[in-house]
């Protein structure tokens, strides 16, 4: 059940309206969404339904047995590699096979395993991170161990951020959920645009430029250099749309339950620096890798050196955790020296972080295309189409321009780039949820009348989900 | 709480509503784009609006009909005894918008006695033609009208099919179109005044033909390189076609009383909207000529026998008058290449031809009965 499918409409009309009566009666709410998430997971398969079942009530016990356990390292170990656990095999087996047969076949050898048959289930990572947060905090003593069972269950499976985050801390979603459920004016109505503004994101804009560039990537082989050039910026701003776009549907989805979530963007592309880039992008991941990976690794506290190799592990097994493909991990490991460099190099230069306009926009040109670079191997099917993408970019000087083919995807591109940067800088999205409510309805109109009008025929599945 | 939030959401989807009522009135008609599938509708509507005389007759039909037919000499042949013969055949008119219009005609030209509706055997293979058909029948809906059973083609999983209950949906492309090309769309919309006027008794006429082009089969004539404008055109026309070669499957097997749901429902729907067309002569079903491309290699073997399974017991019951030339341009088997300048059109000789032939059935069949 996708955000943007009819299915996930009339179940949330239905969640929503049933939601309201039981407000005032906690634990029947706390049931009722419970249900409605074991629902919406189940609905893309029942069969796995077992899975997040189990993953819930292995935490909790783990989290109660911290009371009073004497050997609580051997808690916390047993909780995180029953939770890698799962997740290796589901996510990451096969990727370990191919590997290793990959491996046998370069050193001679005609030993070959056989690939394991099974399916990814539909938000392993996100759910998976955010149970072991729980076992995590309850260990160094910063969360006391939830009692109720049905509690802890609804924090694992809460459906508006199931499948694709944003990752949610188990101490901000108790938080929430011990407090009264109850709406304000002002909360509904940002709320809504959030969802409005969610839905046009990703049915408007990320399948525009998925229309657009999706047929490049699907021919590398044929496709001129300029297109290529093009494709790569429209994936840019297409995984942003996209994943953003979900994101304040979720947000949306989940304040109108009365659950406020942490923010998990801040206009990404503004970003003058890496370090600046990943306190905006997928917020919520880099915090639970910078508190649950980066800081357990040593962090900062141990030397430049070793600084330095904890921002690369730690980078490197972000890319990892998005897929089990040695293109992920190549993401990850550019992130990770683009921070490293930063610190090292970039940093040192004399004026580079200077507050003078044209070393900012400067900053930001270096920051914006390195990032861009990285999306070639995010986006590319393997690793030979990420070179052939490489290939085509090392023919641009030579190559001509269409450009009567590629003028509108170019000026696509610019008023992407222009709306990012003005959402960026005069927050429309707070101020339109604040607004009278003239504004606010001409808003949400114009929002509905972009989606019955420019949504292409062309649906790209939400780029997360598979994650 | 409760007045708050169906406010916030009630007068959007009230704007909403009132939008689709604007829609469905056809204001948005002026702005369509020339080259839009609306647009020929609209064009059509402009010309029979321009035209004060009693339309008698009118020939409805594709595009295969606007090339096939040499609609001046149709419309002299009328006027010869007395009667005015309109053409509104419009490329990618199908079924869906022959019998929308014919409703629409009702209202708007209650003279309308009768006519020829050109369409060909391809036509009656499936129930409709494609979304971008709903474009076509807008213009000739009202505010709560369903002319050519419009809603039926609703489909809740297809997106594109939304136009069929909203008519928001159904301008999305002009839209689309109006913020890409905001200034080219000024002067376009000048020429649709002007220049793009639908030509009620005349049509265009193709000089060129296929016969330097190895024309037997699609394969070969995908994998010739053209050398000038027409070949080009007519050699894209094989490699679009291409890939439906050999798809079309075999029908020569098909039990009239056990057919399978989808032709049941294509033979019952045909025959439902031949026998309710209400003109006062039945209407002259031409069944255009079409290349052996089609005959061979893209429609079902048996096609033929099937449009007559739909269409003689219409023909029996004296709700149609049917003409099948379907074969006309074949000689030993091969279709001419001479008479048409690409897989689906005839040129000015194919229109000359086959309207040499039709002239006497039509002055027969229609205006001396």
């Amino acid at each position: 059940m996708n955000f943007n499918s009819w299915q996930f409409v009339v179940f949330f009309l239905v969640v929503f309206a049933l939601s309201a009566p039981l407000k005032r009666h906690s634990t029947a709410h706390k049931w009722w969404l419970l249900a409605a998430s074991y629902v919406f997971y189940g609905s893309w398969n029942w069969h796995y339904l077992g899975l997040i079942v189990f993953s819930t009530v292995f935490d909790y016990w783990i989290g109660r047995r911290f009371r009073d356990s004497q050997r609580p390292r051997r808690l916390i170990a047993l909780s995180v590699i029953a939770n890698l656990g799962v997740l290796a095999f589901f996510k990451y087996a096969n990727f370990a096979i191919a590997s290793a047969n990959w491996s046998l076949a370069a050193f001679g050898s005609s030993v070959q395993f056989h690939a394991i048959d099974v399916l990814l289930p539909v938000g392993i990572s996100f759910y998976t991170f955010q149970s072991m947060s729980y076992t995590i905090d309850v260990y160094r003593g910063d969360l006391k161990a939830r009692d109720s069972l049905l509690d802890y269950a609804l924090f694992v499976a809460f459906f508006p951020q199931l499948v694709a985050g944003p990752i949610v801390r188990a101490v901000e979603f108790f938080r929430e959920l011990d407090q009264p459920r109850h709406f304000t004016q002002k909360q509904i109505a940002y709320a809504l645009i959030l969802i409005a503004f969610g839905y046009v994101k990703k049915m408007v804009f990320a399948d525009s430029l998925a229309a657009a560039a999706d047929p490049v990537w699907n021919q590398l082989a044929t496709a001129d250099p300029w297109a290529v050039l093009l494709a790569v910026y429209a994936f840019a701003f297409q995984i942003y749309f996209d994943f953003s776009g979900y994101t304040d549907i979720a947000i949306g989805v989940a304040m109108l339950f009365g659950f406020q979530f942490p923010k998990n963007f801040n206009y990404p592309y503004l970003a003058t620096s890496f370090q600046e880039f990943w306190r905006r992008w997928h917020m919520t991941l880099s915090r639970w890798l910078r508190d649950y990976l980066y800081i357990a690794l040593g962090g900062n506290r141990r030397g430049p050196g070793l600084t330095y190799v904890n921002l690369m592990l730690t980078m490197l097994l972000g890319g990892l955790w998005h897929g089990a493909s040695w293109n992920f991990v190549i993401w990850g490991a550019l992130h990770g020296s683009y921070l490293v460099g930063e610190r090292l190099l970039l940093n040192r230069i004399p004026g580079w972080q200077s507050d003078w306009l044209p070393m900012r926009l400067l900053r930001w040109f270096v920051t914006f295309n390195l990032i861009c670079f990285a999306w070639i191997f995010f986006r590319a099917d393997d690793f030979a189409s990420s070179l052939l993408v490489l290939s085509k970019l090392g023919t641009l000087a030579t190559a001509t321009y269409d450009a009567q083919a590629w003028s509108a995807l170019s000026i696509a591109l610019l008023a992407f780039a222009s709306a990012h940067w003005l959402g960026g800088r005069f927050d429309i999205k707070q101020k339109l949820g604040a607004a009278a409510m003239p504004v606010h309805v001409a808003a949400t109109t114009v929002a509905l009348l972009m989606l019955i009008w420019f949504t292409p025929d062309y649906s790209a599945p939400f780029i997360y989900f598979q994650f | 709480m409760l007045r708050f939030v169906l406010t916030r959401i009630g007068l959007p989807l009230l704007a909403l509503l009132l939008l689709e009522g604007a829609f469905r009135s056809n204001w948005w008609e002026r702005f369509a784009a020339p080259n839009s599938h609306a647009s020929i509708s609209i064009r059509v509507k402009q010309a029979l609006a321009a035209e004060p005389r009693r339309i008698d007759f009118v020939t409805l039909g594709s595009s295969r009909a606007v090339y096939g037919l040499d609609h001046a000499r149709i419309a002299a042949l009328a006027a010869n005894h007395g009667l005015v013969h309109a053409n509104l055949s419009m490329p990618g008119s199908h079924w869906m918008s022959v019998i929308a219009v014919i409703d629409w005609l009702r209202s708007a030209r209650p003279g309308v006695q009768g006519g020829i509706i050109a369409l060909s055997i391809s036509d009656l293979k499936m129930i409709g033609n494609g979304n971008y058909e709903l474009a076509i029948v807008r213009p000739f809906q009202s505010l709560v009208s369903d002319r050519g059973g419009l809603s039926q083609r609703f489909d809740w999983r297809d997106p594109g099919s939304f136009g069929a209950i909203s008519a928001l949906y159904q301008y999305r492309r002009d839209l689309q179109d109006a913020v890409r090309h905001p200034l080219r769309r000024g002067a376009d919309i000048g020429w649709l005044a002007s220049l793009g006027r639908h030509q009620l008794f005349a049509g265009p006429k193709q000089p060129a033909d296929t016969c330097a082009l190895p024309w037997q089969t699609l394969a070969s004539c995908s994998a010739w390189q053209p050398v000038n404008a027409d070949q080009t055109h007519a050699v894209q026309v094989c490699r679009d076609l291409l890939v439906g070669a050999g798809m079309g499957g075999d029908w020569t097997q098909l039990d009239p009383s056990a057919l399978p749901a989808d032709r049941q429902r294509v033979l019952d729907q045909r025959q439902r909207e031949l026998r309710g067309i209400g003109w006062k002569q039945p209407p002259l079903v031409i069944l255009l000529p079409v290349t052996e491309h089609w005959s061979r290699e893209l429609l079902p073997r048996g096609i033929r026998a099937w449009a007559h399974t739909i269409l003689d017991p219409l023909v029996a019951d004296g709700s149609i008058r049917l003409l099948d030339y379907s074969d006309f341009f074949d000689v030993a088997g091969h279709t001419r290449c001479d008479v048409f300048w690409d897989s689906y059109h005839q040129n000015a000789k194919g229109m000359g031809e086959l309207t040499d032939a039709l002239l006497p059935e039509i002055e027969r069949q229609l205006y001396a009965p």
